[in-house]
């Protein structure tokens, strides 16, 4: 699945951060999209998976677009930087609620997810007695499960501890090049953008008008 | 010297410390309630008595009049709980208060300020009751849903949404299952203190309408049958201990604490601005209208605050809330430590605290009138009892109050002080005192608020000399004549003034804090 970006503008507490960013992701692309805080990365994020409207501009996704269907149907899932897993479902209660309300519920297909997030043994264990490691391999394998067609990941690895961050940076590094999906990652840490995408790419340099760097970056 | 981690510094002085509120239960408590159930099994007639039509229609109106209250107050308060745990605005603390005032005014000010805004051919109607119990709950629904909606991720229905979930899905498959339990115990407690509400009804109710509670009251003051007000008492007592127990099940589940932190977003500027200004314009009408209509049928009764009469209800209120607060506040912070310290103190120390929503004031008054009225209690003819039975509903919200301070105090801390050298006396009073002081002075003043404003034991303790404000509200509104009406509309000012100005007080105190 292609993703386009097309002369989006979007701003943030009364300042634009950019004012024609443009971008396209080919399919099975993994595009890291780094800059400094406040740049706006996750903010066009957010775009893309219909959580905020951008200001002007467009999205689409294999052609079409989408930049007015409502977040549900547009087929993006996203990894949230602190999870928002569900507090009162257990693990597999996550895992499988894309598929429930989605009307496509199989516990094989969740069972099959913890396996391959590693946490076969978690399935009935509460989110809030988690790990940070466990809660974020959760938050992942819910959106995994409904086989988005763009995937999106806000800082995965913010928060956790050197050896962990170095595991799970391998695991997710395996996945997403199994899973053959369309990925723009956003993280400020070059090494891990190295380690997971096909392209790394500064948000500041996709800004059609963008007048000066410095600019862009304090945006 | 190593203290063992399950162990806590102060645990041996535990026992000590509970010797006093322990004799006081037992003795204003546990010997009332044994002298309530003994004369019920004396009795031939319990049948006969659950029989009488004005008993079951009692019941009966008890029932539903409490079920159709709790429904209304979550209907009304749930849009603003909503507007006040999710956005921010400049007024939030300030309409947080307002909302929160009718839950610290008596019953019986409750009672005539909803009398006073309702058009007079809505007087003395179930709608007038289900009105007032929905006004006086209001908080209990805010405070009880919205601390859960807020301690809830406002971005978990985006993450639903995500998923695929629709608006709806996410409303009902996400944030309906958080809140539910929320939603059912604040439900529950609006419905139990609906259901033994006794100023409200018999302000509100007029002669027509009576709850058990008020039932119980006209059989033992005004009919004379002690016996069938005995019976309705204890059953009520036996149906309020089951149902309370089932409620303080449901709340450990409520209490659960998610670390997840709410950003409240500002509202200037937010496409749901006008939908949340005018909730918060027809909550704050709600809530404030019974307060101006209060104050334009005082016009006319002001001359009283310069009457004997006045005087010697307020001295009576005032003499009742010190003791009250000492008593109260010295046996419940003893409790509170004896709990937090020992473990064993901590599991009674729960119960002690659950007693409020089961025990009604009006079942207190009762007990107490039957079990102090023989040598070498005979405290009928005294002033005391009244005091003594607001010390008794006062205990349970120090206990509360001070030992959930209490637990927020590293043992550790205690400790530290203790391998510096300080006794265990002097460890605990610059170290623990200090840091309790503040929760200690304000379950004091809490307590001396609950004695101001009770009504439902002072009914029928109060003695003609002694009667306490509440009581004289509800005794001037009752007489004819309009220049009485207005008299009892006077305190009833004065305790919305003061009400008012407590909660200023604190929202300043806390503001200045944080």
């Amino acid at each position: 699945m292609t993703l386009r970006l097309v002369d989006v503008a979007a701003a943030y507490d009364g300042r634009f951060l950019y004012r024609r960013l443009s971008l396209t992701v080919e399919s099975g692309e993994v595009v890291s999209l780094v800059g400094p805080s406040g740049s706006g990365k996750s903010t066009l994020l957010r775009i893309i998976s219909g959580i905020e409207s951008p200001i002007s501009g467009t999205v689409h996704i294999d052609g079409r677009d989408v930049t007015s269907t409502p977040i549900h149907r547009r087929g993006v899932g996203m990894v949230f930087q602190d999870n928002q897993l569900f507090p009162h479902l257990d693990v597999a209660g996550n895992v499988g609620y894309g598929l429930r309300v989605t009307g496509r519920r199989s516990d094989a297909r969740v069972t099959e997810m913890l396996d391959m997030v590693g946490l076969s043994g978690l399935a009935t264990r509460r989110v809030d007695t988690l790990s940070g490691g466990e809660a974020k391999r959760v938050a992942l394998a819910r959106t995994l499960v409904t086989t988005p067609r763009v995937l999106l990941l806000d800082e995965p690895l913010t928060g956790l501890d050197a050896e962990l961050h170095d595991r799970l940076l391998s695991d997710i590094s395996t996945m997403l090049a199994s899973l053959r999906t369309t990925v723009v990652h956003v993280t400020h840490d070059m090494a891990e953008a190295s380690a997971l995408s096909t392209r790394i790419v500064h948000i500041g340099q996709l800004d059609a008008d963008s007048v000066t760097p410095s600019e862009a970056d304090r945006g | 010297m190593s203290i063992p981690e399950q162990h806590h510094p102060y645990r041996s002085a535990a026992g000590w410390l509970a010797v006093a509120p322990t004799a006081f239960v037992v003795v204003f408590a546990i010997v009332p309630a044994i002298v309530l159930v003994t004369h019920v099994g004396s009795l031939d007639g319990i049948g006969d008595v659950l029989s009488k039509p004005s008993v079951r229609e009692a019941v009966w109106f008890s029932t539903w009049q409490a079920m159709v209250s709790s429904l209304t107050c979550l209907a009304l308060a749930l849009p603003v709980t909503w507007v006040l745990a999710r956005f921010d605005f400049p007024a939030r603390r300030l309409v947080s208060a307002v909302i929160t005032t009718p839950f610290l005014l008596p019953t019986v000010v409750v009672g005539v300020a909803v009398l006073a805004v309702l058009p007079t051919s809505l007087d003395y109607t179930w709608f007038a009751v289900v009105i007032a119990h929905a006004y006086f709950n209001l908080a209990v629904v805010v405070r009880v849903v919205g601390a859960r909606l807020a301690s809830t991720s406002p971005h978990l229905t985006t993450a639903a949404q995500t998923l695929g979930a629709t608006r709806w899905q996410a409303l009902s498959t996400v944030v309906a299952p958080i809140l539910r339990p929320a939603l059912v115990t604040s439900g529950a407690i609006v419905a139990l203190l609906s259901f033994t509400s006794f100023g409200v009804v018999r302000m509100v109710g007029g002669p027509s309408l009576s709850t058990i509670e008020t039932e119980i009251y006209a059989r033992a003051v005004l009919i004379g049958d002690m016996d069938g007000a005995v019976v309705l008492a204890v059953a009520q007592v036996a149906f309020l201990v089951v149902t309370g127990l089932l409620v303080a099940r449901r709340d450990a589940t409520v209490r659960r604490v998610d670390r997840l932190v709410t950003d409240r977003r500002p509202l200037r500027g937010h496409p749901a601005r006008r939908v949340v200004i005018a909730i918060l314009v027809a909550t704050l009408t709600f809530v404030m209208a019974p307060w101006l209509a209060t104050v334009a049928r005082s016009v006319g009764g002001w001359a009283f605050i310069g009457n004997a009469e006045f005087h010697r209800a307020l001295g009576a209120s005032l003499r009742a809330a010190v003791v009250c607060a000492v008593v109260a506040g010295t046996l419940g912070t003893a409790s509170a430590l004896a709990a937090t310290y020992s473990p064993t103190w901590g599991r009674i120390g729960t119960l002690v605290a659950s007693l409020p929503l089961t025990i009604s004031a009006v079942v207190v008054g009762l007990g107490y009138l039957l079990t102090f009225d023989t040598p070498p209690f005979d405290l009928r003819s005294t002033w005391i009892l009244t005091p003594l039975a607001h010390a008794l509903i006062a205990l349970p919200l120090v206990h509360v109050i001070v030992s959930q301070a209490a637990r927020t105090i590293p043992r550790d801390v205690s400790a530290a002080a203790l391998t510096l050298g300080a006794t265990r006396r002097r460890a605990w009073l610059t170290i623990d005192g200090r840091l309790l002081r503040r929760a200690i002075a304000s379950a004091t003043g809490v307590s001396a608020a609950v004695s101001l404003g009770e009504f439902g034991a002072a009914s029928f303790l109060s003695r003609r000399d002694a009667t306490t404000l509440p009581v004289l509200i509800a005794r001037e509104v009752g007489r004819p004549g309009d220049v009485r009406t207005a008299q009892a509309y006077v305190v009833a000012t004065l305790f919305i003034v003061v009400a008012i100005a407590t909660i200023a007080t604190i929202e300043a105190a806390e503001g200045r804090s944080s």
